[in-house]
Order: C-alpha cells, then sequence, then structure tokens
C-alpha cells in the first residue's frame, strides 16, 4: 500500500513538472518563470559553489536553533500554564499578539534591536512559539481528570506524572504542532534573512537573485529551501517518534 | 488513629446526599461499606480521598499515605500491567516482584497495552497497584466487581494476604464479600 502511495506522489510530482515545463516555453520568458530543466541545471552549480554549504549550514543553524528554543519554551510555558491557570491568563496578551501580528512587522521592529545575523533565529523563535505553546497546552488540559485524582490519590511526583501522563498525553499534539511549525519557520526564517540582508545566509542569496533578475537562482534557491525544510522535519519528527518509543520501552 | 467522620453533609445541586452522617472507621482495620446505590458510598469515599469538597462536617484521622482501587479501572491504557504498577512504585520494587504479584492473581504474561485487557484483567491488576503501593490506608471502590467466580476467589485471596494491617474502607454490594473478608460493616440507607 505504501509503495502504492508513493507511486502516485511520484506521479503527481512529474505531472506537476511537466505542467511546469509546458507553462514556461508557452511564456517563452526565461525572466518571468523558467522551465525546471534550467533550475535543475542552476541547482547543480550552486551545489558546487564553494560558498553553497556555508550559505546553507548558515541559515539552517539558526532557523533550527530557533526552532528548538521555540519548541523548549513553549513546552515549559505551556506545563506551568496547565498547572496554574493565573500563569496562562498572564501569557494570553502575549501569546495573541505574537500570533496576530504580521511577520513582516516583527521582521522590521526586531531589525532596530537586534543584528539581522541573528535575526532569523528570534523570528523562528516567535513564530514557533505559540504553535507549540497553545498545542502542547491543549494536550495537557485533555489529560484524563480521573488519571490526575489517581496520580493525587497515590501521591505520584511530577517527574513520574510527566513521564507517564503528561508526556505520552500530549504526543498526538506535539507531533503535530512540530510538523506544522517547522516549514512555518523556515518560511519566516527565510523572509527575516531577504528582509535584513546578513553576509552568508540563503537569505541574501534570494535577495540577489531578486537584484540581478537572476528567476533561474531565485527557483533553484526555493528548491533547497524546500529541501532542507522537509528533510529537517522528517528527520526531527523521526527522532521524536524514536524519542517515544523509547521512554515507551523504558516503562 | 481511627478515622471519624463527624456531622457530614454534601448535596449535588438540590439533591442532598449526606446531612449530619457520623461514622467511625477503626484503623488497621477492613471496614465494607453497604447501601443501595446513589446512597452515596463512593462520594463518602472521595471526600475522604480529599477528591470532593464536603458543604459541612469533618473527617478526621485520614492517613496522608493513600492508595485505591476506583470504580473505574484508572489505569494508564496505552502501558502494560507492570508499567501501571510502576508508576505508583517508582524504584520501590523490580519488574520480579510485581510479576510474582500479577501472577498470584491469576495474571500471567499479558504482553502489550492494558487498553486491550478485558474488564476483569484491568480490575486486577488495578487491584494489584492498589496493594502494592506504599500507603496507610487503602480505599477499595467494588474492587471486585466484573470478575467471574474463580478469578474473584483468587483475589479476595490476594487482598488477604497483602492487606498487612492496613486500614482498608471498602464499598460493596456484595454479602459474600462482606462474610469472606470479615471486619466491619458501615450501611448508608437513603434517608
Amino acid at each position: 500500500m505504501e509503495v502504492r502511495a508513493g507511486l502516485k506522489k511520484a506521479a503527481s510530482v512529474i505531472l506537476a513538472l511537466a505542467i511546469w515545463q509546458i507553462a514556461a516555453m508557452l511564456l517563452g520568458n526565461s525572466l518571468l518563470l523558467v522551465t525546471p530543466l534550467t533550475v535543475i541545471k542552476r541547482l547543480f552549480f550552486l551545489v558546487s559553489e564553494p560558498g553553497f554549504l556555508s550559505s546553507v549550514s548558515f541559515s539552517f543553524l539558526r532557523i533550527a536553533s530557533g526552532f528548538l528554543l521555540a519548541l523548549a519554551a513553549g513546552s515549559l510555558l505551556a506545563i506551568i500554564a496547565g498547572r496554574y491557570s493565573f500563569a496562562e491568563m498572564i501569557l494570553w496578551p502575549f501569546i495573541a499578539t505574537i500570533k496576530s501580528v504580521p511577520v513582516a512587522s516583527f521582521i522590521i521592529l526586531c531589525l532596530i534591536w537586534l543584528s539581522s545575523k541573528n535575526l532569523s533565529v528570534f523570528i523562528s523563535f516567535l513564530i514557533v512559539l505559540p504553535i507549540i505553546y497553545q498545542n502542547t497546552l491543549q494536550g495537557i488540559k485533555s489529560t484524563d481528570k480521573k488519571l490526575l485524582e489517581m496520580a493525587a490519590v497515590f501521591r505520584i511526583g511530577l517527574f513520574r506524572r510527566l513521564k507517564y501522563i503528561h508526556i505520552p498525553n500530549i504526543k498526538p499534539y506535539l507531533i503535530s504542532a512540530c510538523s506544522v511549525s517547522i516549514g512555518m519557520s523556515w518560511k519566516a526564517g527565510i523572509a527575516a534573512e531577504v528582509i535584513g540582508i546578513p553576509d552568508g545566509s540563503i537569505g541574501k542569496r534570494l535577495y540577489e537573485a531578486k537584484i540581478y533578475l537572476n528567476s533561474g537562482d531565485l527557483f533553484a534557491w526555493t528548491t533547497v529551501i524546500v529541501a532542507i525544510s522537509i528533510a529537517f522535519e522528517k528527520l526531527f519528527l523521526f527522532l521524536l517518534k524514536k524519542a517515544y518509543v523509547l521512554l515507551e520501552k523504558s516503562l | 488513629m481511627d478515622i471519624t467522620v463527624k456531622g457530614l453533609s454534601k448535596s449535588f445541586g438540590s439533591k442532598r446526599v449526606f446531612n449530619d452522617f457520623n461514622a467511625v472507621f477503626p484503623s488497621r482495620e477492613l471496614t465494607c461499606i453497604m447501601g443501595p446505590s446513589g446512597a452515596g458510598k463512593t462520594t463518602l469515599m472521595n471526600i475522604m480521598m480529599g477528591l470532593v469538597k464536603s458543604d459541612g462536617g469533618t473527617v478526621v484521622g485520614v492517613p496522608k499515605r493513600m492508595s485505591a482501587v476506583f470504580q473505574e479501572d484508572r489505569l494508564c491504557e496505552d502501558f502494560g500491567s507492570i508499567a501501571n504498577i510502576h508508576m505508583v512504585l517508582g524504584r520501590r520494587a523490580d519488574r520480579q516482584t510485581i510479576k510474582k504479584h500479577l501472577e498470584s492473581i491469576g495474571l500471567g504474561e499479558e504482553a502489550g497495552r492494558v487498553g486491550n485487557f478485558s474488564g476483569g484483567m484491568k480490575r486486577r491488576v488495578a487491584i494489584v497497584r492498589a496493594l502494592m503501593a506504599p500507603s496507610d490506608i487503602l480505599f477499595l471502590d467494588e474492587p471486585f466487581r466484573g470478575l467471574d467466580e474463580e478469578t474473584k476467589t483468587l483475589a479476595i485471596n490476594y487482598f488477604r494476604r497483602n492487606l498487612r494491617k492496613r486500614t482498608a474502607i471498602m464499598v460493596t454490594h456484595s454479602i459474600r464479600e462482606v462474610r469472606e473478608l470479615g471486619g466491619n460493616l458501615v450501611i448508608i440507607d437513603r434517608k
């Protein structure tokens, strides 16, 4: 069944690429729309460039750090808010503001406070934080009250409550939050780099492609971003699920 | 120290469950509570466990270290039987000791999550959990409900062997259980 689903997906990707190729050929203007073949050629060229890996690692380290920091902070804040309702009330306006303010506003505002070099860390963090916080809190709140009463009667300590009740209970919420927020962190992080233009970042390479009207590079770098984002998401979710398997085995 | 319930009152909306209820539960002895459905047996235990607040009156002498078999099994359904017991014991007992307890109540090497167990098997895991937990008092809400005759006998014998002079308060509808286990009897009627 999995092979069949994979084949279907591969067929739809090939179809989309064919439509893209035909549309680009009909348009006949590589400035507006390059062909997928041109993108692949540019991609091979960019990968062989000496600065490619350093640009990728520059952006990856910062955006992944922003995501991981938000994962830690969002989970911790959710645990506190789940335990103390006043903490949830105090956090509510901050989370609501972060959620509703456009990313571009944050980027411009933060450019005044922070160096453009580390802007993507903070912007990724800001975008991911409310998603992790709200999903984790929802998971904590959905915990069976009767199990919590049982834990209270048996005087089960906080560590064991987390290990046996809360962490397993938030599993689907956490996985879904991470799955959504990893892609968002990359979108926001790269946007921050395009506006802040820090040296050696993917964002700067994208900005330069735009300035020099180099659509081939623009598409090629976009492909790189999508590929890294998907690879990071798959790797992270694999490790997260593995951690849950190890936790369950240890019980 | 005996547990003394004095002048207890409790209502749920317009329904009055207790009005000036008094009872004494002797320390280190088993006391069975009997009464018709809706008389407030579970509510009384929940008040003593601190899970429900009374409207008035006092409950004195309940030890801090408690364990319970609840009306529902209240097990972590995604984990196995040993993990469910480990949860309340921490590092106090090893797997082999828990296995021995489970075997003595007729549960062998049941693999997999408790969620896939039958009702009777879950009940027995809940009984072992309550009796193995370090406690000075046990609250048991119809602990042998849903067990067939053979496993009920196993469970009652297991209970007898492992109560170890602790205070136990047990809600039951079965005269046979009261007779077999002995102890004191408190009857709550609807009036």
